[in-house]
């Protein structure tokens, strides 16, 4: 069973800090060797994500978004600091445990979707559930609920790879969704999107993840999106520059 | 010119340097097949090839033959031909095959010739070896007294040995002998004690190597052996100046009609044409795992293009034409082709060494004596291997070369999936394969006889092309039908692996196809050597009725070799012990350019006694008994298939006493020799050719004596003297077995081959297949796929692959056997053989294929496994 940390007192920067953190960075650092050099992706972030807040990540190509969200995402593990999500101090769970916390805490929402296209859209937004070890029809019907909440009821029985760029990231969201994370981290979802389908995609994820009272965190280019966000997190050369 | 080639050079070769595994991979897939079909054809080329060089060795410059085989020449003919002495050296000569030391020992032959003036040997003759250096020493000795030294050559106890010879003979003692200067030399049933006296090969540096003979003089010869007054040929070198062909015309015209004037060699072609269906079925055979290596070649390259796709798509967005990227992976082909041929030659030189004494010892049980020549690397065979790589990569590549033309410009930036639910033809591909399958069950259904040459390679080759194409669809079934069960079985694993499986069943139905074509490879062939068991046992055990078998020790191969007088069948016929003999005649003859057998035994006792299965099943009993005194035969089902003979007909042989006509009685079926038989009455034979001696005698005993009191009496009724061979009917089976299973050795060889091949093809399909999906195994890892739900995944990918390739495999297997045994067989052979089924050695194959395929699955499973889930975040 994951070990639940003492989370530390938010910092006076965290703007989201006065609820208990969903998510929490304590002076997180990452660095990775490349060509002979060490790059520092990410210096001495702290970060606070309180339960059914919407954040949005901005910066440019390079600021450490992607890395942060590796982070948060159980993905990768920091140089120093630590990483708290739902109270777990993650950096000490093995692979084993990792990867079941993983699959209980925190849904992805990719910029190329990365749906498996010859499974179908139910399938496809089942599978956390399966991985999980859980089957029989309660799954299908949940599977079922959330392809309708994203609006793809009668193209739950379509093959993904036929499916449009729009509804793609629909069926992701659902994914997303499936196990009911209390995190779920998106980067640039509507990156590869056009501007209708990415409304409707950014209007899914952030009315459900609303409705749910799941925390989400948007890696994002687009202000826009910034926008309907209930912080906003710059992030300069691998440094939290601005919260708002 | 230029800047395209640095642009080839830079998009072409650069990437095989970066995928180096998998270039080596497709090296490996060409070489393979090439190596195996060259290694294979070279040692069935040196075996052959050793005949010919044999014959023109012992000929030495001689461009003509004057003989009268199987028959011996009066020694009086020599008087006849005086008036040519002028125009030519005339070269009389006398054979005897032998055996060195014992029964069992090195094969060779004794020539009889003129030492001193018969130009091929005269240089290698010393004056005074054989007086002054009995054996080791080579050499003339200075001084010697060059009487004694001409009285050694005519001296009947000293055999001339070249260096070579002479070494293979000390090596060839049984162990424990001591070593020594005198060999006995088995000819016949008789030993022959001589001293070796070593000489340097003679002209004609092969010749020891390629035909091991040792000379004695003829008269000593003669006297020795006891063919005073006779000889076996006479060899006929024009001088410079005489042309051969009038010079043969004018010969010609002074010999009776039957006696023959031809090239040395004539026999040697004889047996070389008789070889050509041996050696067609070995090619068949091995060009089978030429399309192996070819579809892992494709499958490696089609590996290259998806793996490239988005390298592709941005060439093509950059303004690079169709003909250019059909160059970048065209180029991959050519130079793995080119590699590959050439490594396939070196490696095909290496592994006919190893099939040469498996083809050679062939070819001496079934045809003739062969000394095979160490296998021989040719400008044509180097040229023949490379162009096979090139051309199996050319034709691996085409595929490969369509799929990168497909790819757009830009399709990566709209993130298009290569693995994407595919469309396929499946309607065209099984009517296709339907049609393919019909031709080779209608061959089947349609055999003919020998000679019709490409009827068993169209037949396999469909076989073969009905299961490639219904690889897809099969798989595609199979993979559907095993859905729900994996579903319920091994979910989400099962669930993952069965939807993978069809979406990517483009790419995996090639390790499909590579899997079910060496597996119904081995079926087929397996069934061959089956149903050649199953009818060879039945034959053996229903003609084979006699109790005991006497030949000739010093006999090597043919049955033609060694005889025995006449006068021993009174002798054991008054045995107490033995109820019948039969007195078995074989030799050489040829009948319109082939060369045969002719047998002649006592039919009455046959009739008696034994059982001849008739082609048209009629009871050959009252057959046989029309035999005796009368011009009729009997003749083998290979000699009628290949002369298209049949009952009724009229067969004309020459003998000494002219030119007779025999009324075929009937063709029976004989699984001895695919050379075929003429079978005689011995009254007749004896008649007609005025023969008495025996090559084989058969003993029925009487009831109730045990075989080893028949046979223990048969030596002694012959004498002491006599090197004979008793040999009992369950020993002769279980010969017959013996020579099955070595004929065919090379299969299982090229079984091997052909798995080890299918397997590499799975390992780098699936490692390739991981290639394509890292990101989509990458999100999978990361929504919360375990590593051990991706390595089952792909296992359980895998296993549907072993599984549909191998039930693929076993009906095609099924259909190539078929074609193997009726068509190929039939057309090589002459043979009819009931068509059995490996069931046993089949099951046992599928299971360590599958198994094999399993294990060719983990490594890319771990490899899988391994990809770390921020994979998925990573943008392309």
């Amino acid at each position: 069973m994951p070990r639940r940390a003492d989370a530390s007192p938010p910092r006076a920067e965290d703007a989201g800090a006065r609820r208990p953190a969903i998510a929490l960075l304590d002076r997180v650092s990452k660095s990775y060797p490349a060509g002979g050099e060490t790059v520092h992706a990410l210096t001495d972030v702290s970060l606070s994500i309180a339960p059914g807040e919407i954040v949005a990540l901005v910066g440019r190509s390079g600021s450490g978004k992607t890395t942060l969200l590796n982070l948060l995402g159980t993905l990768d593990r920091p140089t120093s600091g630590r990483v708290l999500i739902d109270g777990v101090e993650v950096q000490g769970l093995t692979e084993e445990a990792l990867l079941a916390f993983r699959r209980d805490t925190i849904g992805f929402v990719f910029q190329f979707f990365h749906l498996f296209p010859y499974l179908t859209a139910l399938e496809n937004a089942a599978l956390p559930l399966w991985l999980g070890g859980q089957g029989g029809p309660d799954v299908t019907v949940r599977a079922r609920e959330l392809l309708a909440a994203v609006g793809l009821a009668e193209k739950a029985d379509r093959l993904a790879g036929r499916l449009s760029g729009g509804e793609m990231q629909r069926v992701a969201v659902a994914r997303a969704l499936a196990a009911s994370p209390a995190l779920i981290l998106a980067d640039e979802p509507t990156g590869n999107l056009d501007q209708a389908n990415a409304g409707s995609v950014l209007e899914a994820l952030t009315q459900l993840t609303r409705e749910r009272g799941t925390a989400l965190v948007i890696a994002t280019h687009s202000e826009a999106i910034a926008q309907v966000a209930d912080r906003r997190v710059a992030m300069v050369d691998g440094r939290v520059a601005s919260a708002s | 010119m230029g800047r395209r080639f640095a642009l080839l050079r830079a998009l072409g070769l650069r990437p095989l340097r970066r995928h180096a595994g998998r270039t080596l991979l497709t090296l490996l897939g060409v070489a393979a097949g090439v190596a195996v079909y060259v290694g294979i054809d070279l040692a069935a080329e040196s075996s052959i090839r050793s005949f010919s060089t044999a014959a023109r060795a012992v000929a030495g410059g001689a461009s003509l033959r004057i003989h009268h085989r199987p028959l011996a020449l009066p020694e009086s003919l020599l008087l006849r031909l005086r008036p040519f002495e002028g125009k030519a050296d005339l070269m009389p000569t006398l054979e005897a095959l032998a055996r060195a030391h014992e029964a069992d020992g090195p094969a060779f032959t004794i020539l009889g010739v003129d030492l001193i003036g018969d130009p091929r040997v005269r240089g290698a003759i010393p004056w005074a070896v054989g007086a002054a250096t009995p054996a080791g020493g080579a050499g003339p000795t200075a001084g010697g007294d060059p009487l004694v030294a001409v009285r050694a050559l005519f001296d009947p106890g000293t055999l001339y040995v070249p260096a070579p010879l002479a070494d293979q003979l000390e090596a060839g003692r049984p162990s424990g002998a001591t070593r020594s200067d005198s060999i006995t030399a088995v000819v016949g049933t008789r030993p022959y004690r001589f001293r070796i006296a070593r000489i340097a090969p003679p002209p004609g540096s092969e010749t020891s190597v390629a035909a091991p003979v040792a000379f004695l003089d003829l008269a000593p010869f003669q006297e020795r052996f006891g063919r005073i007054g006779e000889l076996d040929w006479i060899d006929v070198e024009p001088r410079s100046g005489v042309d051969p062909d009038s010079l043969r015309r004018e010969i010609a015209a002074r010999l009776a009609n039957d006696v023959r004037i031809e090239p040395p060699e004539e026999r040697a072609r004889m047996l070389e044409r008789m070889l050509g269906s041996y050696r067609r079925n070995l090619r068949a055979l091995s060009l089978i795992s030429l399309v192996v290596g070819m579809l892992l070649a494709y499958n490696a390259l089609l590996s290259t293009v998806l793996q490239r796709r988005s390298e592709i798509s941005l060439l093509r967005a950059l303004g690079a034409g169709r003909a250019l990227v059909a160059a970048l992976i065209g180029v991959e082909g050519w130079i793995v082709g080119l590699l590959g041929g050439v490594l396939g030659v070196l490696l095909g030189r290496g592994l006919a060494e190893g099939a040469l004494a498996l083809v050679s010892r062939t070819v001496s049980d079934l045809y003739a004596r062969s000394s095979p020549m160490a296998p021989r690397l040719t400008a044509g065979e180097w040229a023949l291997g490379v162009s096979l790589g090139v051309a199996s990569a050319a034709v691996a590549a085409y595929g490969p070369v369509r799929e990168a033309l497909r790819v757009r410009p830009l399709e990566f930036a709209r993130e298009e999936h290569p693995d994407a639910p595919e469309s396929d033809a499946a309607p065209r591909r099984l009517l296709v394969a339907a049609a393919a399958a019909t031709l080779a069950l209608w061959l089947i259904a349609h055999p003919r006889g020998i000679g019709e040459g490409v009827r068993g390679y169209v037949g396999a080759a469909a076989a073969l092309l009905a299961g490639t194409l219904a690889a897809r669809p099969f798989f595609t079934a199979v993979a559907r039908l095993a859905r729900a069960p994996l579903r319920r079985l091994w979910s989400p694993a099962g669930r993952l692996a069965a939807a993978t499986a069809i979406a990517a069943r483009r790419r995996l139905s090639v390790s499909v196809a590579a899997l079910l074509l060496s597996y119904a490879i081995v079926w087929g062939m397996a069934s061959l050597v089956e149903s050649f068991r199953v009818t060879v046992d039945a034959w053996a055990g229903s003609t084979l009725r006699a109790d005991l078998w006497i030949t000739p020790q010093s006999r090597a191969g043919s049955p033609a070799e060694g005889t025995m007088p006449a006068s021993w069948s009174a002798r054991l016929a008054a045995l107490p012990e033995v109820a019948d003999v039969d007195a078995f005649r074989v030799r050489e003859i040829a009948i319109g350019g082939d060369l045969c057998f002719l047998g002649a035994g006592r039919s009455d006792v046959l009739a008696r006694h034994g059982f001849l299965p008739l082609v048209d099943r009629r009871d050959a009993a009252p057959l046989l008994r029309r035999l005796p005194n009368a011009r009729l035969a009997l003749v083998s089902e290979p000699l009628a298939r290949r002369r298209r003979l049949a009952p009724g007909m009229r067969l004309s042989l020459d003998t000494p006493t002219g030119r007779h006509d025999y009324g075929i009685l009937a063709v029976y079926r004989d699984y001895s020799s695919d050379r075929g038989y003429v079978i005689l009455d011995r009254t007749t034979y004896r008649a007609d050719f005025g023969d008495s001696l025996v090559s084989t005698y058969a003993l029925y005993l009487k009831p109730g004596i045990p075989r080893s009191a028949g046979a223990a009496a048969a030596a002694r009724a012959v004498g002491p003297g006599e090197l004979i061979r008793v040999t009992d009917t369950r020993t002769i089976r279980e010969e017959v077995r013996r020579v099955m299973r070595r004929t065919f050795a090379v299969t299982d060889a090229l079984e091997i081959v052909a798995a080890a091949v299918a397997l590499l093809s799975v390992l780098g399909t699936l490692a390739a297949l991981v290639l394509t999906r890292r990101r989509e195994i990458g999100a999978l890892r990361a929504i919360g796929a375990s590593r051990l739900q991706v390595v089952r995944a792909l296992l359980l990918e895998a296993a549907l692959l072993a599984l549909s390739g191998l039930l693929l495999g076993a009906l095609t297997g099924c259909l190539l056997g078929g074609v193997l045994v009726h068509v190929l067989n039939r057309e090589s052979f002459g043979w009819t053989l009931a068509l059995a089924m490996p069931w046993r050695r089949t099951a046992i194959l599928a299971a360590a294929l599958f198994v094999a395929a399993l294990l060719a699955a983990l490594p890319p499973a771990r490899r899988a496994a391994a990809v770390p889930p921020r994979e998925a975040m990573s943008r392309a």
